[in-house]
């Protein structure tokens, strides 16, 4: 049996994360996370309608899942903290997915903002998961400040094109004495597969099963993927060669001789 | 009389002296998932019953919602 995730001396079966937006609708939603396996679904935080009521599902996750709040949106040090305050009042949670974005556009982290934001979280005890850069030195800056794990992005939020730069990913996962949670990016099973057979601790996805054709099909293949590519990274892969070698001996084999 | 507060980006008059009454006067539906910030400072759902509101106070009202 494969050893369990851990995060803040929280342990986890699933190495699985999933978000809960974009889905075609609820029961879709429920059916896909269910397929996942995963036992940790991340939610927003959004100011309420002073309008209407809102149909809020929240309720119906808690019963099943560890609820991950993200800061997703924040612009700033001070909304970032303020959301992962609201958080902890609204879901009595110390975790938090933290988010600091640089611009509605390409939705990339401002790592400039980020750390120290990461910083004043920790030190008012939160379990911080930063979502972050591809970059080793940021992920290294992350763990310093004491976040709980890394979540480096495979590609932009939403873009599907996998890991862009497994070198990174690579490095990342070697130097880090936290977990590296693949966050962002992903577009199907292989990508997930391959940010196992990385060394990844998991991966966190959304958009590659919301908006999948089939979302609980494309939720199970994830899930097996997971399992794939962990199993691949503890197995030991073979190292990669330039040259062909053959895997049958040659001795033995029939040697016609030429007649003359 | 009517205070003027900020909620959610707003500008809302009241009339309510607490921060629970003001959730009744707005008609909230107070959600356990509810969490409320005044001038940036999160105020304890224990503390809404007794929290006493002022004109110009600026009020966030959150709830988590879906989200990836």
């Amino acid at each position: 049996m494969q050893e369990q995730l851990v995060i803040a001396n929280k342990k986890f079966k699933s190495r699985l994360f999933m978000g809960s937006s974009r889905y075609p609708n609820h029961q879709v939603m429920l059916d896909s996370l269910s397929a996942s396996k995963t036992e940790v679904v991340t939610v927003a935080i959004r100011r309420v309608s002073l309008k209407k009521y809102n149909e809020n599902i929240i309720d119906v996750l808690k019963k099943k899942y560890f609820i991950l709040p993200n800061t997703a949106g924040c612009f700033t040090i001070k909304e970032a903290v303020l959301t992962a305050e609201l958080a902890r009042e609204a879901l009595k949670t110390n975790f938090v997915k933290l988010e600091v974005i640089g611009n509605d556009e390409d939705l990339l982290p401002d790592v400039e903002n980020l750390i120290p934001a990461a910083k004043q979280l920790v030190k008012r005890k939160f379990n911080v998961l930063p979502y972050c850069n591809d970059d080793p030195l940021i992920c290294r800056k992350l763990q310093d400040v004491g976040c709980a794990a890394v979540m480096p992005l495979a590609a932009p939020i939403g873009s599907g094109m996998g890991i862009q730069n497994q070198q990174n990913i690579k490095l990342i996962v070697q130097e880090s004495n936290v977990p590296v949670i693949i966050d962002a990016g992903v577009g199907t099973a292989s990508d997930v597969a391959i940010a196992m057979e990385l060394g990844c601790d998991g991966v966190l996805l959304n958009t590659a099963v919301a908006e999948a054709q089939n979302p609980i099909l494309m939720a199970k293949a994830m899930a097996e993927a997971i399992e794939s590519g962990r199993n691949a990274f503890l197995a030991g892969r073979i190292p990669r060669r330039s040259i062909a070698k053959n895997s049958t001996t040659n001795k033995g084999r029939i040697h016609l001789i030429k007649k003359n | 009389m009517k205070k003027k507060l900020i909620i959610n980006g707003k500008n809302i008059f009241v009339f309510s002296e607490t921060l629970l009454k003001v959730l009744n006067e707005l008609e909230i539906a107070k959600s356990h998932n509810l969490a409320i910030a005044v001038n940036e400072k999160v105020v304890q759902k224990i503390n809404w019953k007794k929290y006493k509101i002022k004109s110009g106070d600026i009020i966030e009202i959150v709830e988590p919602l879906k989200g990836g």
